[in-house]
């Protein structure tokens, strides 16, 4: 079988940079989008996950998880950190929208296992506790912004974040186990 | 003292809000201080499930074509 894009990344292959980024630049964009409130703030953070890639190829176990979802990690981490660095300094740059193609490309996510075991989860959840999780996940919410966002006692968002986090983990660790 | 099981369960909820929320220095330090005790716990487990979630709800959009170029660039030996 052949080695994954980032097992061949680090072996020092120099082809596998370009067909990382053939794969995975329109998913690391797509992120940064979602948690970046410009245009200038999505290529920063872009950059930056590209660079934390590269460095962290090595870790990457197939047994663990797809790439995409290892990336997705990698990237996850460093545009939660940002956004957090950020509310600590105003907002003042509005969102430039000249880049975006006007005509819509955009496709959902090659649907692997863990996404599709993710969805299955998540639809099996009850609604207040998928909410917080998309809150959390999706929306990059501390417990308390959810609390607030949504009426809830700050005690019952946690239970309800720790108790849908384990059921989506627990189905997604079924899924690797039948995939082995 | 707490017992084995719920030193384990203390272990679930601090990996679970290091997912959402930053913690601070003391929850950092028992969060290490468990998974040494733990050592067999998969510590990226609700890291991946986040991954996954996120995954599962986002629609893909391009990278711009000179953001590619700068980022293949700087991937580049000097």
């Amino acid at each position: 079988m052949a080695d994954s894009v980032l097992e061949r990344i680090a072996a020092g292959d120099q082809t596998a940079v370009r067909d990382c980024m053939d794969e995975f630049s329109g998913l690391v964009w797509s992120l940064a989008r979602r948690f970046s409130d410009s245009t200038a703030d999505a290529e920063d953070a872009s950059q930056e996950i590209f660079l934390e890639i590269w460095k962290s190829a090595a870790r990457y176990d197939s047994s663990m998880g797809s790439e995409a979802t290892f990336i997705t990690t990698i990237a996850r981490r460093r545009l939660i950190d940002r956004l957090r660095s950020k509310k600590r300094r105003p907002q003042t740059e509005e969102f430039d929208e000249t880049h975006f193609p006007e005509e819509d490309t955009s496709v959902p996510v090659a649907m692997g296992t863990e996404v599709a075991a993710a969805k299955e989860a998540l639809a099996a959840l009850a609604p207040e506790q998928r909410e917080v999780l998309m809150l959390g996940i999706v929306e990059g919410m501390t417990h308390s912004e959810i609390a607030t966002q949504t009426g809830r006692p700050l005690g019952t968002v946690k239970t309800q974040m720790r108790r849908g986090m384990q059921k989506v983990r627990k189905l997604l660790e079924q899924t690797e186990a039948a995939n082995d | 003292m707490t017992s084995r099981k719920q030193r384990r369960a203390e272990l679930d909820d601090l990996l679970v809000r290091a997912v959402t929320e930053p913690l601070d220095p003391a929850e950092s330090l028992r969060l290490d201080e468990l998974l040494k005790e733990f050592p067999d716990v998969d510590a990226t487990g609700y890291e991946r499930a986040a991954a996954a979630i996120l995954l599962a709800s986002l629609t893909e959009e391009p990278m711009p074509e000179s953001l590619k170029q700068r980022i293949f660039a700087d991937a580049q030996p000097s």
